[in-house]
C-alpha cells in the first residue's frame, strides 16, 4: 500500500522542527499521522549539510531552550541520541581597547566582565538578572508552551505578583528603554546587551520588551546540538516513524481539500491525495491561507490578515568555512563563547550600523557574529580541522548575485582582524536569497517566517483568529513559526499544535455514531 | 492506542536499552537493509552510524538551493531486489523515476547512439543498424530479447543469491546460475566464465561503439573489462542498470530513507554520530560493540544477544574493530592484502543554465529521448588508453583524448532534482588510481582537481558547443580522497570495496573463507559492499545474509515470516556439504 492510500487522523504539512514536533507528539499519543515535506530531507531550519566531514549548520544553531523544552523529556529524545554541548560562555565581544566582554549563564561571571568596563553597569546587570530569572521561570518559559490569551487577559494574569507586574511593565518597552530602565550607561555594555535582539533582526525600539529576558538569559546559556542541528530533527523523525507515523518527502502540498465545510485532506503538487479529518499547516500564513486554502474559501477578514502579513525587514548573510588548522581568536576569551560578535564598539555604532543596513546598498560586512562549533564539538569537523559559521545582519533586497562573493570576503576579512584562520579548504557563501530558495516558508529570507512586531506577536501571531492553533476553517490547524510563540526552535508551535489537534481528534472519537461532524 | 509499545515487541522500555538481538555497525544501504529485514522479522535491532546522517553512499547533497547532486551512487540498479516486495518499501515512501532513455553515447568521430533496454521508443534497432550493420543488430537484439525474458531471474541468480563455498566439491560450472544463463542466452557457453569482457565482445563480434559502452558500463560498475573471468559479471552489470532504467524520485538518498523508515517502523533504533570503535569478542563470540567515547549514547557499550553485523569495509571490520588476538595471523594478512585497485572515482557536479545540446546526436537525443547518461568519447580505444593510465602508469589521465566521460542528468525526468531554469549535471565520473597507488603521491588528484575539471569542461564544450563557461553556474568536485574523508567505508576512495577481479569476486569476495558473510568469530557477520555482490545500492548483501542467518541462528529460522522467500538458487551448507 502506498502512503497516499492509507487512512490518517492527521496530516502535517512541513517537515521542519514544528511539523516534526507536532507529528511526533501526535503519533506518540496514538494518532495516525502523515507528514508531508516538500524537500528531499526533513528538518527545515534544523539543517546540517555535510561537505566532506565539515558539518555546516545552514540555519538554526543556537538552542536557547535545550534544558526546558518539554518535548525533550516527553519524547525522550535523549534516548534517541540527542545531546547538547554547552560552551563555557554564551557570547563574547572583543573590543578595540583590548577588553573583552563575556556573557555567561553565571550572572556573577558576566557582571565581573562588565565591571572591567563599568562598575556601575555591573551592579545594574545583577539587579536586572535578579528580576529576569523569576520572570523566566514563572512566566516566560511556561507561557512559551501554553496557548496565548488576549493581551488584556495576559496583562491581568501578570498582576498577581510583583515580578509579574514588573514583566508587564517592561513588556511595553523597547529594548533600549529596558537598558535605561535598569540604568545601564556604558555604551559598550549597552551595545553588547542589545546585540541579542539585533542579531535576530528585531527593531530595537519596538515595544517587545518581554522578549529581552528570553534573549539575554537564554542566549547566555545556549547550547549546540551535538553533531549538528540536524541531529535534533532526525531524532524527531525517528520518534515519529517508530510510533507508526508516515513521512512522505518530495511531497509539496498544493491544495487543501475541503468537504462539507471542513478540511478533509491535502492534494500534493504531483496530484497525490492524502486524506484526514485534521490538517496542520506549519507553512507561513500566505502559503497556508492564500495558497493551500485560497482566498475564496476563507472569511474575508482572514484573507485580509494573511495578505497583510509582514516579512522580516532584516535577514542574515552566512559564510561557512572549513578550515585546516585553527580558528584562533587573538583574545582567548573570545574563543570560549558560542557566539563571538565582531566589528562594533558602542551602542551608537550599533544603531548607525542598523540604519545603514536598512538604507540598503551594503558593500561590506560591518558587524558579524561568529560560531566555531567544532571548538566545542569536535565531531563537526574532521580531525585537525574546524568549521566556522559567520553571519551578518543584512537586507534581503541587495544585488546578492554579484554581492555575495565580495560580501563574504569582507566577512572573512573582519574575522581575520580578530583571529588567525588556518587554510580555508571549503567555503560556502549563503546569501539570504538562498535561504528563501531552500526553505520556501522563509519568504524574503524571513528566518522566523515573519516579522516580530507587536501586531504579529503573542496572541496576534499570526492573527487573533488563528494564534490558538485552530483556524476559521474547521479541521485546519496552524503550528509553524508564524504562529504563537514564534520561531527560533522554541518548539512552542509544534508542541501546542499537537495538544490542540489531539483534543480535536479525541473529541471526534467520543462523538456518538451518526452525530453530525 | 499507543502503537509504539506494540512495535517494540519485548515490552522493555526503549529509553535506556543497551542490549538488542542484533547490533549493526554502519547505516549505509547495506546496514539499513539488514536492519530493516531483521526488525521486520521481529528482532530488536540497533544501528550505529558514525556520520550525522544515514545513507552512506546512498546520498544526495544540495550545495545550492534546490539542486540535488549525487556525490556517490546515482542510478538505481536494484530493481530486481526482493527487498522492494519483502520490506514493502513503497509503503515507506519509496518511488522510482524512470527515464525513457537511460544512456546514449557519442564517439570521437561524431557518431551518436542511444543505448537502453526496456525502451522501444528509443528506436534502438534503427540506431544500431545505421552504426553497426544488420547482422550485429540482429545478434544484439537476440541477446536483448533473451535477457528481457529472464532478466529478473538472471539478476537474482547472480546478485541475490549467496555465493557458494569454494570448499564444496563443486565449481562455478556446477552452480545453478549456469542454468539460468543458458536458458536466457542461447549464445551462452561455459567458456564465458574464463573470459574477459573484451574477449567476449570480440568473440561475439560486437564492434564499437556498442563494445565501448559495454566495456564502460562494466568498468564503472565494477568488473574490469580486461580481466579474465570478468565477462559474466560484466554482462550482468550492463543488464543491471538497463533493467532498472532510472533513479529514485529525489535521488538515491530516498532509498536510504525508505529502508530506515521500514526499520524504524518495526522498532529498530538508529543512532547517528555514534561511530563503532570496537567489536567485543568474548569466548570466541561477538557479543556487542563499543561506541566512541564522544558518541551521543547513554551507554557506550551496546550488547548483541544474537549477532553483530558489520556494514563497514572488511578491512575496517577485521583489522580495526576486532582485536588481532581473536583472528588467525594468516587471515589478518589476507585481509591486509585485499586489493583496492580500481573504482576510485573523481566526481564532478555542474549546475548549468542549459542542458548540453549535442549537434552530432541530431534526432537521436530529441525530446524525451535525451539520454540521462551521455557518454562522451565513447570508444573502446579511448577507454583502453584511460585504463592504461589508471592501472599501468598509475596516474590519472591528463590528455582529454584519454578520458571517456559520462555526463549524467536526472532533472530531465525527475523535476525534484533541480529548480526551474537550472540543470544539474551530476555525477560526471572519471576513473582515477587509488590515492595510495598514485605515482605522484596520495594528494596528486586533489592537487589536479581544477585541472581535471577544466579538461571535463573543455571536452563537454567540444561535444556540446552551447556549453560555454557562462552556462556553468556552479561546480563541485569530490575526489577519491574527499570521498574517503566523508565515507570512511570507501577505503581509498574506492567504490567497489575490493578489486573486481577473478580473485576477489563472487565466491572469493572478499576472500574465499569470508564469502558467505561469516567471519571466524561466531556471531560476527559481514554486510558491506566488500562482500558479494558488492555495492550499487542493490540491497543484495542484506538479502543474501538473511539466508546465512537462517542457517546459523535457530531463532531466525524458527520465526521465518510468511513474507520471506529465499533465492531458489541458494545452496545451503547442508546441501553443499560443509554443514
Amino acid at each position: 500500500m502506498r502512503p497516499e492510500e492509507a487512512n490518517y487522523d492527521a496530516i502535517v504539512i512541513g517537515g521542519g522542527p514544528n511539523g516534526l514536533l507536532c507529528a511526533a507528539h501526535l503519533a506518540r499519543s496514538g494518532s495516525r499521522v502523515a507528514l508531508l515535506e516538500r524537500r528531499h530531507e526533513t528538518g527545515g531550519g534544523l539543517n546540517t549539510d555535510e561537505y566532506f566531514g565539515f558539518r555546516l549548520n545552514l540555519h538554526a544553531i543556537y538552542h536557547m531552550m535545550a534544558d526546558v523544552m518539554p518535548s525533550y523529556r516527553e519524547l525522550d529524545l535523549a534516548s534517541w541520541g540527542v545531546g547538547h554541548v554547552f560552551p563555557p560562555a554564551g557570547a563574547a565581544f572583543p573590543l578595540a581597547g583590548g577588553e573583552c566582554l563575556v556573557v555567561t549563564r553565571d550572572p556573577r561571571e558576566t557582571a565581573a566582565s562588565i565591571a572591567l568596563l563599568s562598575e556601575a553597569d555591573a551592579s545594574c546587570y545583577h539587579a536586572m538578572w535578579d528580576e529576569f530569572q523569576p520572570m523566566l521561570e514563572r512566566y516566560l518559559i511556561p507561557l512559551t508552551y501554553a496557548l496565548p490569551d488576549p493581551p488584556i487577559d495576559q496583562m491581568e494574569a501578570m498582576q498577581r505578583d510583583e515580578i509579574g507586574r514588573r514583566l508587564a511593565g517592561i513588556s511595553e518597552l523597547g529594548f533600549t528603554e529596558i537598558l535605561d530602565e535598569y540604568g545601564f550607561t556604558d555604551p559598550r555594555v549597552r551595545m553588547a546587551l542589545l546585540a541579542f535582539p539585533a542579531m535576530w533582526g528585531l527593531d530595537l525600539s519596538e515595544p517587545l520588551g518581554y522578549l529581552f529576558p528570553l534573549y539575554l538569559c537564554r542566549m547566555a546559556g545556549s547550547a549546540l546540538v551535538k553533531g549538528g542541528s540536524h541531529r535534533l530533527s532526525s531524532a524527531l523523525l525517528r520518534v515519529l516513524v517508530s510510533c507508526g507515523g508516515t513521512v512522505v518527502d518530495q511531497a509539496e502540498a498544493a491544495r487543501l481539500i475541503i468537504e462539507n465545510g471542513a478540511a478533509a485532506g491535502v492534494e500534493t503538487a504531483d496530484g497525490r491525495v492524502f486524506r484526514a479529518p485534521a490538517v496542520v499547516s506549519t507553512l507561513n500564513p500566505e502559503q497556508t491561507f492564500l495558497g493551500l486554502v485560497g482566498r475564496d474559501r476563507i472569511p474575508a477578514e482572514l484573507a485580509e490578515r494573511a495578505a497583510a502579513w509582514e516579512w522580516e525587514e532584516r535577514t542574515l548573510f552566512g559564510l561557512h568555512l572549513g578550515v585546516r588548522g585553527e580558528v584562533a581568536f587573538r583574545d582567548p576569551r573570545a574563543g570560549e563563547a558560542l557566539v563571538t560578535f565582531l566589528g562594533l564598539e558602542t551602542e551608537d555604532d550599533l544603531h548607525e550600523h542598523l540604519r545603514r543596513v536598512d538604507a540598503g546598498g551594503a558593500q561590506e560586512a560591518e558587524w558579524i557574529h561568529v560560531t566555531v562549533p567544532s571548538r566545542f564539538d569536535p565531531t563537526q569537523a574532521p580531525p585537525g580541522h574546524h568549521v566556522a559559521r559567520i553571519e551578518a545582519v543584512v537586507r534581503y533586497d541587495e544585488p546578492w548575485d554579484t554581492l555575495a562573493a565580495p560580501f563574504g570576503d569582507s566577512c572573512l576579512a573582519l574575522l581575520e582582524r580578530h583571529a588567525d584562520v588556518g587554510e580555508i579548504v571549503l567555503r560556502r557563501d549563503v546569501p539570504p536569497t538562498h535561504i528563501a530558495a531552500r526553505l520556501s516558508t522563509m519568504k524574503r529570507g524571513s528566518i522566523k517566517h515573519g516579522a516580530y512586531t507587536p501586531l504579529q506577536m503573542g496572541f496576534f501571531r499570526p492573527n487573533d483568529l488563528c494564534s490558538r492553533v485552530e483556524t476559521p476553517v474547521a479541521g485546519l490547524f496552524v503550528a509553524g513559526a508564524s504562529v504563537y510563540p514564534g520561531g527560533m526552535i522554541l518548539g512552542g508551535p509544534g508542541y501546542l499544535g499537537a495538544q490542540v489537534v489531539g483534543e480535536f481528534l479525541a473529541a471526534r472519537e467520543t462523538q456518538p455514531p451518526g452525530a453530525p461532524e | 492506542m499507543d502503537r509504539r509499545a506494540t512495535s517494540v515487541g519485548d515490552g522493555e522500555p526503549l529509553a535506556r536499552r543497551s542490549e538488542f538481538d542484533f547490533v549493526v555497525a554502519g547505516a549505509g544501504p547495506n546496514g539499513l537493509g539488514i536492519a530493516a529485514y531483521l526488525a521486520k522479522w521481529g528482532f530488536s535491532v540497533c544501528v550505529l552510524e558514525a556520520r550525522q546522517e544515514i545513507g552512506g553512499g546512498a546520498e544526495n547533497a544540495e550545495p545550492i538551493p534546490g539542486c540535488s547532486i549525487d556525490p556517490h551512487a546515482t542510478y538505481l540498479y536494484g530493481a530486481a531486489a526482493p527487498a522492494f516486495e519483502q520490506l514493502q518499501l513503497g509503503k515507506h515512501g519509496f518511488r522510482m523515476a524512470y527515464t525513457k532513455n537511460l544512456a546514449g553515447g557519442i564517439t570521437p568521430d561524431g557518431r551518436a547512439f542511444a543505448h537502453g533496454f526496456y525502451n522501444p521508443e528509443s528506436r534502438l534497432p534503427e540506431t544500431y543498424e545505421s552504426l553497426m550493420g544488420r547482422d550485429i543488430t540482429a545478434l544484439y537484439l537476440e541477446i536483448q530479447e533473451g535477457l528481457r525474458r529472464r532478466a529478473r531471474d538472471l539478476l537474482r541468480a547472480v546478485y541475490w543469491t549467496p555465493p557458494y563455498d569454494e570448499r564444496w566439491a563443486m565449481g562455478p560450472e556446477d552452480q545453478p546460475v549456469l542454468g539460468v544463463l543458458k536458458d536466457a542466452l542461447p549464445v551462452f557457453d561455459a567458456s564465458w566464465f574464463g573470459m574477459s569482457l573484451v574477449e567476449l565482445t570480440d568473440a561475439l563480434g560486437i564492434p564499437d561503439p556498442l563494445k565501448a559502452i559495454a566495456l564502460f558500463g562494466s568498468w564503472y560498475n565494477g568488473p574490469h573489462p580486461s580481466w579474465k573471468g570478468m565477462a559474466v559479471p560484466g554482462v550482468a552489470c550492463n543488464l543491471l542498470y538497463t533493467y532498472s532504467s532510472g533513479s529514485p524520485v529525489g535521488g538515491m538518498h530516498s532509498l536510504a530513507h525508505a529502508l530506515a523508515r521500514c526499520a524504524l517502523a518495526h522498532g529498530a533504533r538508529i543512532y547517528v554520530n555514534a561511530p563503532v570503535t570496537e567489536i567485543l569478542v568474548e569466548g570466541g563470540r561477538a557479543t556487542g560493540v563499543r561506541a566512541a567515547d564522544d558518541a551521543v549514547l547513554e551507554e557506550k557499550t551496546v550488547r548483541a544477544r544474537l549477532g553483530v553485523i558489520s556494514a563497514l569495509h572488511v578491512r575496517q571490520t577485521l583489522l580495526d574493530l576486532v582485536s588481532p588476538r581473536h583472528l588467525a595471523p594468516d587471515l589478518v594478512q589476507n585481509v591486509r592484502d585485499i586489493s583496492l585497485k580500481g573504482g576510485s572515482l573523481y566526481v564532478a557536479h555542474l549546475v548549468t543554465s542549459e542542458l548540453p545540446r549535442y549537434p552530432d546526436a541530431g534526432e537521436a537525443f530529441e525530446g524525451d529521448r535525451y539520454p540521462s547518461c551521455t557518454v562522451l568519447n565513447a570508444s573502446s580505444d579511448v577507454l583502453l588508453e584511460e585504463m592504461r593510465d589508471v592501472y599501468s602508469f598509475r596516474v590519472h589521465p591528463t590528455d582529454p583524448d584519454h578520458y571517456i566521460v559520462p555526463i549524467c542528468v536526472h532533472d530531465t525526468y525527475d523535476s525534484t532534482r533541480a529548480p526551474a531554469g537550472l540543470h544539474v549535471l551530476s555525477p560526471i565520473y572519471l576513473q582515477c588510481p587509488p590515492p595510495e597507488d598514485h605515482r605522484d603521491g596520495p594528494d596528486a588528484v586533489n592537487r589536479a582537481k581544477d585541472e581535471i575539471l577544466e579538461t571535463i569542461l573543455g571536452l563537454l564544450e567540444r561535444y556540446a558547443p552551447n556549453m560555454t563557461r557562462d552556462k556553468v553556474v556552479a561546480s563541485f568536485v569530490n575526489t577519491p580522497r574527499d570521498s574517503e574523508f566523508r565515507n570512511m567505508a570507501f577505503v581509498g576512495g574506492n567504490w567497489y570495496g575490493v578489486r573486481q577481479s577473478e580473485e576477489e569476486w563472487w565466491s572469493r569476495r572478499p576472500l574465499p573463507e569470508l564469502a558467505r558473510y561469516r567471519t571466524p568469530i561466531e556471531g560476527l557477520y559481514l554486510c558491506n559492499h566488500t562482500s558479494h555482490p558488492g555495492g550499487l545500492c542493490l540491497i543484495a548483501v542484506p538479502y543474501n545474509l538473511m539466508h546465512i542467518l537462517i542457517e546459523d541462528i535457530d531463532r531466525v529460522a524458527a520465526t521465518t515470516p510468511d513474507w520471506w522467500y529465499p533465492s531458489p538458487w541458494h545452496i545451503s551448507d547442508a546441501e553443499g556439504g560443509t554443514a
